[in-house]
């Protein structure tokens, strides 16, 4: 009888429009998806991906305690004037255990397959530098990054930590 | 940089279409608003002493709520000051619980009160309503 029980959403049960279907169809080839289990479960990523992963416009405003929002500075709204820049240890805590930088640097999020798609380290490094800094490498910091990657090869973590390390420093966070 | 600039960079480190609404939360909220507004239509067709007795029910189970509130808010503290975490969080769970209830006690009794008016309208919006749906 509960008026309210109706207006909860199931995004995983919402139709995907065509264009869409075809991107994630083509990154499931990508990804060397091919069990239907396996698909379903991408699928599934991808339509409750918005859910956490929206634009700060479209988040409620203050966000909740504890959110990645509220720990960077966002203003709780009791106050005006009330958000900060001021660099704190929780952020670095956030940063280094949080679990949402994990999901950045796991396999299915758009920097993964974008990473994937380059097919040498060359790539990787012109795409990690665009991705998160918006510009290619100089050639200093190209020679760097792969004398860097061939000295950690036997790593299994190593695009993951290098993508939290590129994320951790000032130049991530400054515009530049 | 502010807070809300490095999260929308991350988003599009995620999110294959960072622009892409959170939609699923809106159309909640159009769908709880929808329900309002069509529950607050039919109150306002609905006879007022018929609205009257369900308001003596929602006054009655509120009183009764804030008994078992209050009871589980003592139990809480006595068994935060024990430091037992498992009855904690079955109080918790308890409290949480009598809140759900609560709600869902003032929709049922204006619901009831709906259903009882003569108002052919009403029912008529009742029985559309309903569909499959819980309300039925």
């Amino acid at each position: 009888m509960n008026m309210m029980e109706t207006a909860r959403v199931d995004a995983k049960a919402a139709s995907l429009n065509e264009k869409l279907m075809t991107r994630i169809k083509a990154d499931e080839i990508l990804l060397g998806i091919k069990d239907p289990r396996s698909a379903k479960s991408f699928e599934n990523y991808r339509k409750t991906l918005h859910q956490t992963w929206s634009r700060a416009a479209a988040l409620p405003s203050p966000a909740p305690r504890g959110h990645f929002l509220r720990e960077f500075g966002q203003s709780d709204r009791d106050v005006i004037e009330n958000a900060s820049d001021e660099a704190s240890v929780p952020q670095a805590l956030t940063i280094m255990n949080g679990s949402l930088l994990s999901q950045i640097t796991s396999g299915w999020p758009t920097f993964s397959l974008n990473l994937r798609k380059a097919a040498t380290n060359e790539e990787k490094i012109d795409v990690l530098f665009l991705s998160l800094y918006s510009r290619p490498p100089t050639a200093k910091e190209k020679t760097h990054m792969l004398q860097t990657i061939e000295s950690y090869a036997s790593n299994k973590n190593l695009w993951e930590d290098i993508t939290l390390a590129a994320l951790s420093t000032r130049r991530f966070i400054f515009v530049e | 940089m502010t807070a809300e600039q490095v999260w929308d960079s991350m988003v599009a480190l995620v999110s294959a279409d960072p622009k892409q609404l959170k939609w699923s939360a809106r159309e909640r909220e159009r769908r709880e608003l929808n329900n309002r507004h069509n529950l607050a239509k039919m109150l306002d067709k609905t006879e007022p002493d018929l609205l009257f007795q369900a308001s003596k029910l929602v006054s009655a189970a509120m009183k009764d709520q804030n008994k078992e509130f209050d009871q589980l808010r003592k139990e809480l503290d006595v068994a935060r000051a024990k430091d037992d975490k498992e009855k904690a969080k079955e109080i918790q769970r308890r409290l949480n619980a009598s809140q759900r209830i609560l709600r869902q006690t003032v929709s049922r009794c204006f619901y009831e009160a709906a259903k009882k008016s003569n108002n052919k309208e009403i029912q008529a919006q009742l029985a559309a309503s309903a569909g499959d749906g819980p309300m039925g």
